[in-house]
């Protein structure tokens, strides 16, 4: 804590200032972006002012706003708090009880990368989103501020776990978690990915899901300036599509190239961004990811936070023996998307190392494993082959096109039919005295294992189609969310759903 | 690290729960609210009628099999709802259509709400909702019970519940 100075209100690095403006800059630019790309060129002009002399005006407003902002930005150790003081008009303390903290995590974007500097997030128990965090600090002294937080946290906790245990003697057990936290530093990480790793990762992508992604994300740029782009257009597009439907099994293999093309830039593209020299560590403490290119995040995560690991793959990863691992923490169903952390271009090796370091009883017992009832097939078969063959077709009668335009439907119900079977035979539940694992996929396979005192509760669910066939579907609850497990034979549902509770009540391992 | 040795044929068949009924009032302030929706329906439905051309009989006997047939779901669907607490968890089951049967452990439970909507006032009904750390989803809540029962089945799941703390 000495070289912190903590005990004094500090500012951050001076650097900050440009860190802030950067930020505050984007926030306006996000602001007047519909503006600017409207009267990106025209004749703009407001109060006798161009588009130009605007920007400067903005640029410097934001520029004091951002200095004023540094200025008056603290942080300090007060009692058991850690405090952030902050804001120019409106005064801000925010007080975190060291207890309170969560997890620590250090970001990257290009500003601070360029500048040197790392940003310091805080995350808290409690739902409220309130953002914590340190836009700039020397990497050096961010560390030796993660290190004191987390050090601080544990001890806060063993503190209240045993209160009556406090004494000068417990001096040396309390050191214990700021060595294991210091020894990331110097620890050589389990995975680390290359650039060619990365490529290699970035081709085998889930292409049809980057693109969908990217389509999306599209989507909903566009729509905002649906008047200024679409609009001249319309008449056009209107002839396009009449020839486009008149023609879709002809122009359906082009767009499905242009498609793929666009996906596999698009994952490429991704998977640089978010994965770029990925070093991933492993110790008894929990794990330490950092990866990013424009964005470099850095997440840490406690062991006891982690609650459960799913790992997948797909035809192509599998074939250069890659796998990909998400790992699910704690928190509420909202933060989920943001918390989850995956890593791609797992080899077998270090999968096995993780699954050994977490599940270090997974095999203690022989496993029962359960199948799904082909109920799954039929009703897979009906949700994605016949409703929007039905649908596609109605569309045909109405509109009178020819016999042939319904051919295509035929190879297309075939190939659902087949994909559906082959996927309900990967469905599997197995349980032993210490796991329960559920996997599902047949090309892209994906396994979950769930340690029985980390689950939460557990549903059951019969639906009249499971109820003529004697079925039911397994729900298993967890902090990090929740796995199904569809069409057991209703005994075996019944059971394990007994057999899961009582495990759950018969533990008194702290599952977070 | 206990019952390591137990395999899930040899547990005991603990299948037996006793799943108390809810309070009748309940079904009857069911079918009080999906009557209330119907007839706000029918009322709307009635406005469109007199304002364009859509004639009477177009939809008035699919009102009414969709009004008998949510009845008869209800009436039927009330005497699979029930609720159970043991010394270890809480559970609660419903659904004629889709069934759904949850347990929480009470050594998994966040915290225990106590609340009443306008309709459950005027039947004197209320509801406890049992919340744990897996989210929304998986928070559970029991309908179907008297106002003092309500508060009285929420202080004893707090008390239980605390005791693992």
């Amino acid at each position: 804590m000495s070289s912190l100075k903590l005990e004094q209100p500090q500012r951050q690095s001076a650097v900050g200032v440009a860190v802030i403006f950067f930020k505050n800059l984007r926030r306006a630019v996000n602001f007047f972006l519909a503006v600017i790309v409207v009267q990106f060129g025209g004749n703009f002009k407001m109060l006798g002012l161009s588009l130009w002399h605007w920007a400067i005006i903005v640029g410097v407003i934001a520029l004091i706003v951002s200095y004023l902002q540094y200025r008056k930005f603290f942080f300090y150790v007060k009692g058991d708090n850690f405090v952030i003081e902050k804001g120019v008009l409106k005064h801000d303390r925010i007080n975190v009880p060291f207890d309170r903290i969560q997890t620590v995590n250090t970001a990257q974007n290009l500003v601070q990368q360029l500048l040197g500097v790392v940003a310091l997030k805080i995350d808290t128990a409690g739902s409220q989103s309130q953002e914590i965090e340190i836009s700039a600090l020397q990497r050096n002294y961010a560390e030796q501020l993660e290190d004191f937080l987390m050090t601080r946290k544990f001890e806060e906790q063993k503190q209240k776990a045993a209160p009556e245990e406090q004494g000068p003697h417990e001096q040396k057990e309390t050191n214990k978690p700021k060595q294991e936290n210091s020894q990331w530093r110097n620890q050589e990480p389990l995975v680390r990915l290359s650039v060619k790793d990365l490529l290699k990762v970035g081709f085998t992508e889930n292409h049809l899901r980057s693109g969908l992604l990217l389509f999306a994300i599209l989507n909903g740029y566009i729509w905002q300036f649906e008047e200024y782009l679409l609009t001249p257009f319309e008449p056009y597009l209107e002839k396009t599509a009449n020839t486009f439907l008149a023609s879709w099994v002809l122009l359906l293999p082009v767009v499905a190239v242009l498609f793929l093309l666009i996906s596999v830039i698009s994952s490429l593209v991704r998977v640089v961004l978010r994965y770029y020299n990925l070093k991933f560590f492993l110790n008894s403490s929990g794990v330490l990811m950092q990866s990013g290119l424009l964005k470099r995040n850095e997440y840490r995560i406690p062991h006891r936070k982690i609650q459960y690991f799913r790992w997948s793959s797909n035809p192509l990863r599998n074939l250069i023996g890659y796998k990909t691992i998400r790992i699910k923490q704690a928190g509420g169903e909202q933060a989920q998307a943001q918390k989850s952390v995956s890593i791609p271009g797992l080899k077998n090796r270090a999968l096995l190392t993780i699954i050994q370091t977490f599940y270090p009883q997974r095999h203690q017992g022989k496993f029962n494993s359960y199948t799904a009832d082909l109920l799954l097939a039929q009703q897979y078969f009906f949700w994605v082959g016949v409703l929007p063959a039905l649908a596609i077709a109605l569309i045909f009668y109405f509109n009178q096109f020819e016999f042939w335009f319904y051919l295509p439907l035929l190879p297309f119900l075939i190939l659902v039919a087949y994909w559906v079977y082959r996927y309900s035979q990967t469905v599997q539940l197995k349980v032993n005295q210490r796991v329960v694992e559920i996997k599902k996929g047949w090309i892209f396979p994906s396994h979950v294992s769930v340690q029985h005192y980390k689950l939460q509760n557990i549903a059951l669910k019969q639906s009249i189609f499971q109820k003529r066939k004697n079925l039911a579907t397994l729900v298993l609850y967890t902090a990090a969310g929740y796995e199904v497990m569809p069409h057991l034979p209703y005994g075996v549902a019944q059971t394990l759903y007994h057999y899961l509770l009582f495990k759950i009540e018969s533990t008194n391992e702290s599952w977070m | 690290m206990e019952n390591l040795q137990i395999s899930v044929d040899e547990l005991p068949a603990q299948e037996k729960v006793d799943y108390k009924p809810l309070e009748e009032d309940y079904l009857y302030m069911r079918l009080t609210s999906r009557g209330l929706f119907m007839i706000i329906l029918a009322g709307i439905l009635t406005l469109v009628s007199f304002s364009t051309e859509l004639p009477f009989i177009y939809w008035t006997p699919v009102w009414a099999l969709l009004i008998v047939l949510l009845f008869v779901l209800e009436i039927l669907g009330f005497k699979i709802k029930g609720y159970a607490i043991r010394s270890k968890d809480v559970s609660y089951k419903s659904g004629l259509l889709f069934f759904n049967m949850t347990s929480v452990p009470l050594n998994r439970i966040q915290h225990v709400e106590f609340s009443q909507s306008p309709l459950g006032r005027l039947f004197d009904l209320a509801s406890v909702k049992v919340f744990t750390a897996g989210g929304a989803s998986s928070d559970m809540t029991i309908h179907g019970l008297t106002k003092e029962s309500a508060q009285k089945l929420r202080d004893y799941i707090i008390k239980l519940s605390a005791e693992y703390e």
